[in-house]
This record gives structure tokens, C-alpha cells and sequence, in this order.
């Protein structure tokens, strides 16, 4: 859409950088959830000491740069269906499915997964250029056993593996700076609202032909027109943002004070899996440092694997395994520490790249909030070892302005061993709770999220931002 | 038919937490064998029930066009072939690429926009070889009225309506604003982005029996779709509008001579390079952690065009059945010498001879034992077990469960195959399920991990690739590999299973009991002599299922 337009223009060049039809008054409230999987080895992980008086992990010595910007919450429970239920939902690998949605089903979650529900919460209120984002690094297309997030029910979301594509879709053609408060490129305003009307005409006429097609639809396949007509909508809406900016190129975010704003270098896809996922950083750090949306979800492979090779010559997936078999000998302690250190450097580019951009009083990693987790996790104890699910590392960054007060590790009550049955998940904090604190921040008016037991609402330990 | 019908897919339910139960699904007995029928589920010859009656069909869904249909059907109107790496990856029924259950993803639909615009903009630097219209004689309104009529029929492949004529009418006068080509490029464009040229839209009419048979059109844009990967072509397009498509043996006829078309070679291709997971050997997911410097891109990418190559052999030259699809003693050595050995030569049609035994098959290609498993494991007989028996068995295996001890025991890189995995077939919780599978994939022992053969394990230990398929009718023990592929090749249980994959790719979902007469035509067809998949695929074609639909 944007592109056509940029092009009737000529020299004139559009970008998707345009003013919210009405300001925050406030920077606004960012959601970014990470996925990787498999967790990270327990003992080397969690910090010691409590409160906001901790020492980082050993493996996450990287993050120390960050360290007051930091949330851990040392108890959780990733509750779904493993270990509570004598039955065949106990499977290998349904953690990816259940720990951003708080779903307890196997297959497809029963619900959105959080920064989507809170997308759609915020882009009711406010219309970004885009209401979310999926990006993916090795996270191939989402199947009944490995779908890690989720739109709606039954409906995961395919990540974005091509960064080139993520960059041609929000940059291409964008009059954004090159470099954050340098000079944009001046529009022709009268070819701009000759290319609207012209774009306008075409999703009308889309438009009438979903109409007409649903109508001869079965249940399953109007399903499919309204997602359809999801996407369409998201294109007027870019479209009405356009014909409402009066030629102004680049809008940075509100409380920005315009600085932060700037096209990302162009990505090359073809680089190691390191230099894709750092990437997919930069352009999500300028994605919102430029408001193209508040919602992102990246997908650092899937259930069980796909970042085997991550670290060369050492397969996380056997690493985890191989912790358990041998009660921990010393180079699978060590392989299994090389994982957790390379994803840990990776967090840290992330939060540097947020961390260096300011906004208002503070940075782009203050009105963010990250959230981390995974599928499951390792503990060094026979037979439960890889693939564990409790103490489960669903830590948080970021978020400092609005979300929860960072620099913090919190350590909830839970039992010393694992359950063994349904009866001992009360004594866990379940990761539900957390979900639902989350929306609560972004102001939904949500008491649970996902499947939470009656009566388990959202996490009081967590103290609020503001 | 009968109300009642054999289940299509086996399941297994292996152990629950702490307990230990095996694989005793409803369809398997002790022995992991099906009680009564054929094994595979859907076995053709054993079922008794009559297929006189009326039609029937099970719900189906519209499917989007995949990323190569779209990126087909495009270059067949407008001469031009779009870059699709900006839509996010397709989805799949089975081993499939159908896009057929999960609903379009927000920002694709803004993808395709781009797309499209692209493309229209492409599609007018000719314009005049476009529209085939003198704008200087009829007048540049007239022009565009007959392109939408034409190209619009084409690009939703059916007439347009008046209504729709008249909603690209509006498309082409908010262009014509700016110049008469803005005007087409703006309706061409329209096109490109609307569902109706996106997905295969499949209401039919009213039937019997609660059926909704599939107008002409309709037919024409699955046959097209299915047996030559695009849109339909003018002659497909005629025969719709005559009203041939509207019997069996009309489809049946025009089908045959899509299956001659290079088109059909490439969908068969396809159908068996995702049916083995190939098209995945030149991802990232597929790593060797670098300890086979010779599995390269080069012969990544040699390893999906030798499966390519082996199944356009069978197909043209050799007799185009299952039967030699899996047990011919051939490969296509190009620029795999590092895989095959440099004694491995080509002959004129690029294919050599395997005298010694040690490949015979579409699965003992090497790029097939390549990618299973992805990574690197001193388990891959499980993985490759598993291959064959939901991919050529249709049974579903389930994933042990979480509370499994999965210790190796200290001495594992001392052990082989055998040896390592013997805990599966002791412990019985273990064993329930991994004999259905370690058993077939100890044949593929004679492969390492990028699909070099060898006599040798890591270890050391001269290699044993005895093993059995547990649970055909008939006799499963081989000694080999190639003696594994011969009892595949034949197995009346592959053939069914084979004849549930062709209907999953056609219809993109999977069989259910409405289906039972379609799938049984099928099967027979599959199942006589060595099994010729043309012939099968017109049964397929001409069956209820590829010719009716059910409302969901």
C-alpha cells in the first residue's frame, strides 16, 4: 500500500512514520515476549540474594549492565497439563503452547498469547501502523505439537523468519531518518492523496469481495474471511494515518522528544543464526523507538529445539538431556552453561539497543516491557532434569516507567522438590498469575488470563511501577 | 456404504506419567498389529462394505493458495514471477504444504498488497501486449471494460459477475483519474489482492445428500491446482465452461492430460520431496554441528535435485509405480560424490546403477537420511523408524512423555544402535511403542548421520542392519536395508497409507469416514499390480471426495 504510494510520488518518498490520529500523553506501553527454548540450566541461572540486593546468575553475568532494569521472580510453576494429570497429555513438549497464553490444553492454545491480547487491547485505543508483530529466528511454521504464540484461540501465530521482509515491510519505502534525528525527505502532498484514494478503491473493492465470499462460507472458512478482513483493515487504518499527517514523514514516538526515530540498517538474511537474531532486534528496537506498533513477540526457535546449532559443536537439546543422564558431569554442565551465556549475550544486545535510545525521562527499555520465557526447563536431578517445569525461568526486563518496579529479585514461596501429583501444584505460584498481572498493567481490566484456577488472580508480589 | 468404517490413521497411546502402559491404542494389539483389518488402517482389499450407494464426502476448507501456487498463478497471468519470501511460511496438512488450516496472518494480507502492487506495476510496462485491445479504435473505456471481462475470468478463474464488473469499473475509474494505464494497473492490482484470486474458493451447488457438488470452475481450479501446481489453462478454462467437468469421467479425462504434462512431473516432485521431509535439507534447522564438513550447501542443495531427479526417472522412464518409487537400486550421484563415493558414476540420464545393495529406494537417498533426524543424535533409528511409520504407514506414534528417564548409559559411545537403544525393548514401558519403531530404523544403520553408507558405526562395530517391520500382514524381518525397502515397496499397508497421502495433498485435510468410498477407489487402484501412481491419482481425481464438498 505504502510503497505505491512512495512510488506515484516520485521523488517524494512516504514512510510509514506518521502521527497517532490523537497523542498519548505519555510515552506509550510496550509488550515484547521472547521465546527460546528449553530454559536454561537452574543452579547457574536464577541470582542469589533477594529484593534489590542480588547477584546476577553466573551465566547471565552479561545482563550486568542492566542489572536495576531486571525482574526475576524465583517459584513459578509453568502450569498446564505435565506432571498434575495421569494421562496422555503428558507429553514432551507442550510448554511452548501454554507459557505465553496460560493455556492447559495440549495442541493449540485455548486463547491469545499475552502481547497479543494486549495488542488488541491498545490498538482498540490507539492505532500504530501495526497492531503486533511475529519475528522468528529458526521458528518454521507453527503445528499442532509446537505453536508458541497465538492470535485467538486455535489460531498460532507463523513468525517472521525473513528479516528482509520485516525490513522492506516497515522500511523500505519510509522517509524516517537514517540516523536518529537527522533530516527527512520532503513529500508531495497532492500525489500522496492521489495514491490514498487510489489504494482506498483497491480494499474497497477487497472489501466487497471478502463480503460477498463469506457469504457462501461455512463456518471454518468465514473464520478465514474475518482474519482476512483483519488484515485488511489494519492496511485503511495505515492508509487514514497517511491521509491524516499532512505530509509530516516521520513521527517518532510521543515523549520521544523526536530523537529516537531511525530506519535500521538494511539485514542481511543470510548471516549465522547470532547475526539473524540480532537483526530481528534492531528492528524491533526501531520499530518502537518509530511507534510502528507495540506489540512484538520474537520466536528464538520451537518446542524442544531448532537452536541446536547455536552454539557450534554443542546440541542444546542433547545438552539437556545429557545434564540428567549423568547427574551433571562437567562438560555437559559446561555445554549446557555455553547455551545459557549465548542467550544471555543475546538479551544483553537486546536491552542495549532499547537501553540506548531515550525517550522522555528515560529510554525506549523503560516504556518496554520484556518478558522471557520458555518451554521448559533443566535442574541437575535424575530423570527430571531436561524438560523441567518448575522454578521456571519466566523472568521479565524492561518496563520500568509503567510496568513493575525492576532491579528485583523476588523469590515466591514454593515447595523444595517437585510435585508429584496433581494436589501439590497449590502449593506453586502458577505462571497464569504473572500473565494476568501483565495485562493488568497495560490497563486491561482482566482479574485472570488464560487457564487459571478459580481464585488464583494476578501476582501480588510484584510491586507497580507507578 | 457402510455406517461404520475402519479408522484412516492409527493411533498409538504410549505410556502415561509414571505408569506403564504402551502403545495400546485402540487400533493396536499386543503385538502392535491392528486387530481384523489391514494394517495401515485403510488396507483396500479387507474392507467389507459396498461403495453403490450415494456420494459422499467429508467437510473440507478453502484453501489459500500456497506460496509457489500463488507465485505460479501470478507469473501465468501477467508473465511475470513474484519474490513470495515476504509471506510467512505455509502451513501444512500432514507432511503437505496446503495452507488450508490456519487463517491468514495479519500482516501477510498486507504483504500481498505489496505484492501486488509490484506486480501490477510490472504487468503495465507492456501494456498494450496486456490488454490485446487497440484502445485507438474501440477507445481506452471500452479497452478496459473487455480487461476486466478477460483477465478477471482468469485471475478468479470463473466469470465475473455483473456486480464484480462493476466494482472494478470503480477500481479503473479512480486509476483513469490519473492516466488510463494508472487505471489498469490499478484494476490488475485489485485483482492480485482479492480472495477471490487468493484462496480456492469452493462453494458448488446444492446435491443429494446433504453434498455440495462442485460447480465446473471449481473442479478445473483443483484439478489445475493439484496435478500441475497453477492456475487453470485455456483449454481447462473451455472445458469448464462447456459443462465436462460436471461428470467423473469428464474430469477423468482432462486430468489425463495434465498428467502428462512436465507441470504433473513437478508436482510429483514436490508431493514426495514433502513427503519425506526433503524440503527442509537446506534449512538451518538441518545442522551436522560441523562434524561433516562434506554436508555443504552445495550438496545440500544436490541432495533436494537428486530426489527430484529419482522421481522424474520413475516417472518417465522408469514404470511410475510405488513399487520402484521405493525399491529402485538407483541414484542420481550429481555432485554428491562426497556423499556417494567417487565410484559412483552417471550414466546418460544422470542416474547410476547401486549394484551392491546398498541403496534401493526413494528412502535410502541419502539426502532423506540426512534430515532425519535434523540434528545430530545417537537415537536416529528412532527418528528414522518414526519416518516410515507415519509417513508410509500412517500411524501416529506419540512423543513419550515427560517423565521418562532418558539416561544413557555411561558407556553410550562404546554401544551401537542395537546395544544403546536395548532399554526400549526391555523396559516395557519403552517397548510398546519403540518397537513399532527402532526395529525399521535399525535398517538405516548403514547410513551415518549425512546418509554416507558404511559397514562401520562410530564405535568401530561392524554394522547390523537386520531388523523388522512389526505389524504387516505379512512377514517384516529384512537384513538390510534394501530388503526393508522391497518389503515397503510391496506392503498392501504402504500402498493405503500412500493413498491417504495423495488425498491429504489434494484436498488438504485428512480423510475422514464420508470418505471411506473415495479413499477405497483409491487404494485398489494403488494396490493392483505395482501400484502406477497416474493411475491412482485419476482415480483420485475422479472420486467423490475431489468432486464434492460437505458444508462444515
Amino acid at each position: 500500500m505504502l510503497a505505491a504510494v512512495a512510488a506515484a510520488g516520485g521523488a517524494a518518498r512516504l514512510g510509514p512514520f506518521l502521527p497517532h490520529s490523537v497523542y498519548a500523553a505519555t510515552a506509550p506501553k510496550r509488550i515484547l515476549t521472547v521465546f527460546h527454548p528449553m530454559g536454561y540450566l537452574e543452579s547457574s541461572f536464577w541470582p542469589t540474594g533477594t529484593g534489590a540486593n542480588f547477584t546476577l546468575g553466573e551465566t547471565q553475568s552479561a545482563l550486568n549492565p542492566f542489572k536495576s532494569k531486571l525482574l526475576y521472580l524465583d517459584g513459578l510453576a509453568l502450569y498446564g497439563p505435565q506432571y498434575f494429570f495421569g494421562n496422555d497429555d503428558n507429553e514432551h513438549a507442550t510448554g511452548g503452547n501454554m507459557v505465553f497464553t496460560g493455556s492447559k490444553k495440549r495442541g493449540f492454545a485455548n486463547g491469545p498469547s499475552v502481547e497479543q491480547a494486549i495488542a488488541d487491547h491498545q490498538y482498540n485505543q490507539t492505532k500504530t501502523q501495526y497492531r503486533a508483530l511475529a519475528l522468528g529466528v529458526n521458528a518454521g511454521a507453527p503445528n499442532e505439537h509446537a505453536g508458541v504464540f497465538y492470535s485467538k484461540a486455535q489460531t498460532p501465530v507463523t513468525a517472521q523468519a525473513s528479516v528482509r521482509a520485516t525490513f522492506d515491510m516497515l522500511f523500505k519505502n519510509s522517509a524516517a531518518p537514517t540516523t536518529p534525528g537527522g533530516m527527512t525527505t520532503p513529500i508531495d502532498t497532492s500525489a500522496i492523496e492521489r495514491a490514498r484514494k487510489q489504494q482506498q478503491s483497491v480494499l474497497n473493492l477487497v472489501k466487497g469481495d471478502l463480503s460477498r465470499i463469506r457469504a457462501l462460507a461455512g463456518k471454518d472458512d468465514q473464520e478465514k474471511c474475518d482474519a482476512h478482513l483483519g488484515g485488511v483493515s489494519s492496511l485503511e487504518n495505515r492508509l487514514k494515518l497517511m491521509s491524516s499527517s499532512g505530509g509530516t514523514p516521520s513521527t517518532p514516538a510521543p515523549g520521544s522528544g523526536g530523537t529516537g526515530c531511525a530506519k535500521p540498517p538494511v539485514p542481511i538474511q543470510a548471516a549465522g543464526i547470532a547475526e539473524r537474531t540480532h537483526a530481528q532486534m534492531d528492528l524491533i528496537t526501531a520499530a518502537f523507538a518509530c511507534d510502528l506498533t507495540r506489540s512484538v513477540s520474537l520466536q528464538l526457535g520451537i518446542c524442544d529445539g531448532g537452536m541446536d546449532e547455536a552454539v557450534p559443536g554443542v546440541n542444546q537439546h542433547n545438552t539437556t538431556h545429557a545434564i540428567a543422564d549423568k547427574m551433571g558431569q562437567q562438560v555437559d554442565i559446561d555445554n549446557h552453561k555455553k547455551y545459557d551465556r549465548w542467550y544471555a549475550a543475546r538479551w544483553a544486545y537486546l536491552l542495549g539497543k532499547l537501553d540506548s535510545i531515550k525517550e522522555g525521562e528515560g529510554t525506549l527499555l523503560d516504556n518496554t516491557l520484556i518478558l522471557f520465557g520458555s518451554d521448559t526447563t533443566t535442574i541437575q536431578q535424575l530423570a527430571l532434569g531436561p524438560h523441567y517445569h518448575f522454578r521456571f525461568p519466566l523472568w521479565m526486563a524492561g518496563g520500568g516507567n509503567f510496568a513493575f518496579k525492576t532491579g528485583q529479585a523476588l523469590k515466591l514461596s514454593a515447595p523444595s522438590r517437585a510435585p508429584g501429583n496433581a494436589g501439590d501444584v497449590a502449593q506453586w505460584t502458577v505462571h497464569q498469575r504473572l500473565l494476568t498481572s501483565i495485562c493488568q498493567r497495560f490497563g486491561m481490566p482482566v482479574e485472570t488470563f488464560g487457564d487459571n484456577d478459580p481464585g488464583r488472580g494476578a501476582l501480588n508480589a510484584l510491586t507497580k511501577a507507578v | 456404504m457402510s455406517a461404520k468404517f475402519p479408522q484412516f490413521v492409527r493411533v498409538f497411546t504410549c505410556g502415561v506419567a509414571f505408569a506403564a502402559a504402551g502403545c495400546s491404542g485402540s487400533a493396536a494389539d499386543g503385538d502392535g498389529r491392528k486387530g481384523g483389518g489391514a494394517g495401515g488402517g485403510n488396507g483396500g482389499s479387507s474392507v467389507a462394505f459396498k461403495c453403490d450407494g450415494p456420494s459422499s464426502v467429508a467437510a473440507g476448507r478453502w484453501r489459500r493458495l500456497t506460496g509457489s501456487q500463488y507465485a505460479n498463478s501470478v507469473r501465468d497471468l501477467i508473465g511475470q514471477t513474484p519474490d513470495t519470501s515476504s509471506l510467512v511460511a505455509d502451513s501444512r496438512t500432514g507432511s503437505f504444504k496446503t495452507n488450508a488450516l490456519l487463517p491468514v496472518q495479519e500482516n501477510d494480507v498486507g504483504a500481498y498488497d505489496s505484492l501486488a502492487q509490484t506486480m501490477a506495476a510490472k504487468a503495465v510496462t507492456d501494456l498494450s501486449s496486456l490488454l490485446q485491445c487497440d484502445t485507438k479504435a474501440k477507445g481506452e473505456d471500452k479497452c478496459a471494460t473487455e480487461f476486466v471481462k478477460t483477465f478477471g475470468a482468469r485471475a478468479y478463474r470463473r466469470p465475473l459477475t455483473s456486480d464484480e464488473e462493476g466494482a472494478f469499473a470503480s477500481v479503473y475509474s479512480a486509476g483513469k483519474e490519473e492516466s488510463f494505464t494508472a487505471g489498469i494497473r490499478l484494476v490488475v492490482q485489485a485483482m492480485l489482492s482479492s480472495p477471490s484470486f487468493l484462496y480456492m474458493v469452493e462453494s458448488g451447488k446444492p446435491d443429494k445428500n446433504g453434498l455440495r457438488k462442485l460447480t465446473g470452475y471449481e473442479v478445473a481450479s483443483r484439478l489445475s491446482y493439484v496435478l500441475t501446481g497453477t492456475m487453470p489453462d485455456a483449454e481447462l478454462f473451455s472445458a469448464a465452461r462447456a459443462g465436462d467437468l460436471e461428470s467423473a469421467d469428464g474430469v477423468r479425462d482432462y486430468a489425463k492430460k495434465l498428467l502428462d504434462t512436465d507441470k504433473f512431473l513437478g508436482v510429483a516432485q514436490e508431493f514426495h520431496v514433502q513427503l519425506v521431509g526433503l524440503d527442509e535439507v537446506t534449512s538451518d534447522e538441518v545442522s551436522k554441528a560441523g562434524k561433516f564438513p562434506a554436508f555443504d550447501d552445495a550438496t545440500r542443495k544436490a541432495m533436494l535435485e537428486e530426489s527430484r531427479n529419482f522421481v522424474n526417472y520413475v516417472m518417465t522412464k522408469g514404470d511410475g509405480s510405488v513399487e520402484e518409487l521405493l525399491s529402485a537400486p538407483y541414484v542420481f550421484p550429481a555432485n554428491l560424490s562426497k556423499i556417494y563415493g567417487d565410484k559412483v558414476k552417471a550414466d546418460g540420464d544422470g542416474r547410476a546403477e547401486i549394484t551392491d545393495g546398498s541403496r534401493k529406494g526413494l528412502l535410502t537417498l541419502a539426502g532423506v537420511q540426512a534430515v532425519h533426524p535434523k540434528q545430530l543424535s545417537k537415537h536416529s533409528a528412532v527418528n528414522r523408524g518414526h519416518l516410515v511409520r507415519r509417513d508410509f504407514l500412517c500411524e501416529t506414534v506419540p512423543p513419550p512423555n515427560e517423565a521418562v528417564d532418558f539416561s544413557l548409559p555411561p558407556n553410550a559411545a562404546e554401544l551401537t544402535a542395537q546395544e544403546l537403544l536395548r532399554e526400549h525393548q526391555e523396559n516395557p514401558t519403552c517397548r510398546a511403542c519403540h518397537k513399532l519403531m527402532d526395529s525399521i530404523g535399525f535398517g538405516f544403520e548403514s547410513y551415518d548421520a549425512v546418509g554416507a553408507y558404511r559397514t562401520k558405526d562410530e564405535g568401530g562395530h561392524t554394522i547390523d542392519a537386520s531388523g523388522e517391520i512389526v505389524g504387516l500382514a505379512t512377514d517384516g524381518k529384512f537384513a538390510n536395508a534394501a530388503e526393508m525397502a522391497g518389503i515397503l515397496a510391496k506392503a498392501p499397508e504402504v500402498r493405503a497409507c500412500v493413498s491417504t497421502q495423495w488425498l491429504r495433498f489434494a484436498l488438504g485435510r485428512d480423510p475422514a469416514d464420508d470418505d471411506a468410498c473415495s479413499l477405497q477407489s483409491l487404494t485398489a487402484s494403488f494396490s493392483a499390480d505395482k501400484g502406477n501412481i497416474k493411475d491412482a491419482v485419476l482415480s483420485l481425481v475422479s472420486s467423490d471426495a475431489f468432486r464434492f464438498n460437505r458444508g462444515q
